[in-house]
């Protein structure tokens, strides 16, 4: 378990920030905080079998402590939150899926535990790549998680190797792990 | 006081502090002329130029009451200290603190309406604050004043004693120049770089007993009886008694590590000395003032050097603000007790110069004070029956022109001025413009 601090902005900012109807704006590059390890994996050959051979849920960021907006305390309220992934799949040789799964929770809770917040499906066809991007937006559980301390991160990968034809060889990479806060003055 | 409550509120003061001041004149007729200091023997002469004890009035030379008409709006609407309110803002009470509504604001500055946003990766901290950035100074920020009321006093023959309040504060902030780049310019953060905000404060409060002499010391040849013309000195001993006292020395800096967001979090190094005394703890002090004035006809020129050598002792408690290791929250220590410490009084040079032309009275004036701060004013007065109209203009704290303007009328030995000017008294430094008005009594 490794933690992680985005940021620690203070209160001041947005109180000054929030006079008014102004917010502050928070763009986070999630990806950067990662490390190469934990944004791409590469795989192969899985050779065909019937039905395709299935890996199960491997996990590709395991349980990332990330410390949000510290020292806002009670004054803030995140009003808006909008999270981008876009992920890639390749394949040099063979088919295949693989499903691509995002979790997130508060401090005290295990976020594998919890429903997956981004749930990807991404295809493998020899020779080419296949990139998908999600965009999440208007999850309250997810706006709540902003406005506390510590946000607990998971991403896990699934993967079912081709039925027929040539073994798979490729790779998933996330291409890209945004999220964009809008935070306010907290107002009765 | 915890850290992350700390940080906050330093922060805030830091955002709010940063703007010069310009000091508010109450007024009215100073106001309108551009916030010169008209001496010619009215009232309050001497409290600039111990020379105008000895020069008489002149003709013009009144005595006024300032009339508090910003506080009435302020008194019907009053501002919300509430942050979690709706109608709270930060800005409009700042600009409160450093403006106090005695005259009325014709036009306020404008709150900033930017969005506030910051982008952050791993190794990257850019912070974009719109037009918050105006409230930061793009060198450092000084503000300074000594302030000295009219005394009471009484004369025989050149002789007179004295009793006058005296105010003297200043504040001095500065962002070291990556902190500067990063909040002002939009810098974005850096690896491996030292990010430090530095602020000065200092204030104290005397009464003072003063005795003087002032008398002319040249006088033309055949001067008539009620011609002022002469060359005039003074000067004045003063024995203070200090009645409070206080300074801080505080910085916060950071610096940030190979990676700007790496697993150990950036820890912001706050430090704070202070020293502060009460009526109890003050000791006395002394000082002098000098002052020479030459009136020639309609025209008058005086050099004034006020608070020279001029100290206060004290006992003071010195203590210092420091971060507990095992908790992380920041507390304030008492270090020593009862402390010998002698404050000085920043000297304050003022040169005056007034004439009459044809009528229309021009006075200029060049004041350096406390914190090296110097400022300008020129005024004109022209009176037409009645009713006196008044212009003027000033370069203010922040180097920036302002203008004013304004009527008087005068009913027999009472009168009523009204003043319109500008300043740039808020935490924005944008130009605001105000009105002032108040009550003459003519000598």
């Amino acid at each position: 378990m490794r933690t992680f601090r985005l940021i620690g902005i203070t209160a001041a900012l947005v109180l000054l920030a929030g006079c008014g109807d102004r917010d502050l704006i928070l763009r986070v590059d999630i990806k950067s905080f990662l490390t190469p390890a934990q944004t791409q994996q590469s795989f192969g050959p899985i050779p065909a079998v019937s039905g395709g051979a299935a890996t199960g849920e491997q996990t590709l960021v395991d349980d990332e402590h990330v410390n949000m907006l510290s020292g806002l305390g009670n004054a803030v309220v995140v009003k808006h939150v909008e999270v981008t992934l876009s992920t890639i799949a390749s394949s040099t040789s063979g088919t295949g899926v693989d499903t691509m799964r995002v979790y997130v929770s508060d401090l005290n809770t295990d976020p594998m535990t919890t429903p997956p917040v981004f749930t990807q499906v991404l295809n493998f066809v020899s020779g080419t790549s296949d990139t998908v991007t999600s965009v999440l937006t208007n999850d309250t559980r997810v706006d709540s998680l902003f406005t506390q301390k510590t946000m607990r991160l998971s991403v896990t990968t699934s993967l079912r190797g081709p039925s027929s034809g040539s073994d798979l060889n490729g790779s998933v990479q996330i291409h890209a792990f945004d999220a964009v806060a809008v935070a306010g003055r907290k107002i009765d | 006081m915890t850290r992350s409550r700390l940080l906050p509120f330093l922060t805030l003061v830091a955002l709010l502090a940063p703007a010069g001041t310009h000091a508010q004149i109450m007024s009215a007729r100073r106001m309108a002329m551009g916030g010169v200091t008209v001496t010619r023997g009215g009232s309050g002469s001497d409290a600039v130029n111990v020379a105008y004890h000895a020069v008489p009035a002149a003709p013009e030379a009144s005595s006024g009451l300032p009339l508090p008409v910003g506080l009435i709006p302020v008194l019907q609407d009053p501002p919300q200290f509430d942050p979690k309110k709706p109608d709270f803002n930060a800005y409009e009470l700042a600009n409160l603190l450093f403006d106090p509504p005695w005259n009325l604001m014709l036009s306020k500055p404008s709150t900033p309406s930017s969005d506030v946003i910051v982008s952050v990766a791993k190794n990257q901290l850019a912070v974009d604050l719109g037009e918050i950035r105006d409230v930061f100074p793009k060198d450092e920020s000084r503000m300074g004043v000594v302030s000295r009321a009219p005394s009471f006093s009484v004369g025989l023959g050149p002789g007179f004693v004295g009793l006058s309040p005296l105010i003297h504060y200043e504040n001095r902030l500065r962002l070291n120049g990556n902190l500067r780049g990063a909040l002002v310019d939009g810098d974005p953060f850096l690896p491996l770089t030292d990010y430090a905000i530095f602020d000065q404060a200092r204030g104290q409060a005397a009464i003072q007993a003063m005795a003087g002499w002032a008398q002319p010391i040249w006088s033309p040849v055949g001067a008539k009886p009620h011609d002022r013309s002469g060359l005039y000195v003074g000067a004045r001993a003063k024995l203070l008694r200090g009645m409070a006292y206080g300074d801080a020395d505080n910085t916060a800096e950071f610096t940030t590590r190979d990676t700007l967001f790496a697993s150990d979090p950036v820890d912001v190094q706050y430090t704070g000395r202070l020293r502060s005394a009460g009526p109890s703890d003050g000791g006395f002090g002394e000082g002098f003032d000098l002052g020479a004035v030459l009136v020639r006809g309609p025209s008058e020129f005086g050099v004034a050097v006020n608070d020279i050598a001029t100290r206060i002792h004290w006992k003071v408690k010195e203590s210092a603000v420091t971060k507990d290791t095992v908790s992380g929250d920041y507390s304030q220590q008492t270090l020593r007790e009862d402390v010998p410490f002698t404050s000085d009084v920043p000297t304050t040079v003022m040169v005056t110069a007034s004439t009459r032309v044809a009528g229309l009275l021009v006075a200029g004036d060049v004041v350096r004070s406390a914190n090296d701060i110097t400022s300008g004013h020129v005024g004109v007065e022209k009176w037409v029956g009645m009713i006196a109209v008044r212009a003027g203009a000033g370069v203010d704290e922040n180097q920036m022109v302002q203008g004013s303007g304004g009527v008087g009328w005068r009913f027999g030995k009472f009168g009523l001025d009204v003043a319109v000017a500008s300043n740039s008294r808020n935490i924005s430094r944008e130009r605001a413009v105000e009105l002032g008005a108040g009550l003459a009594f003519y000598h």
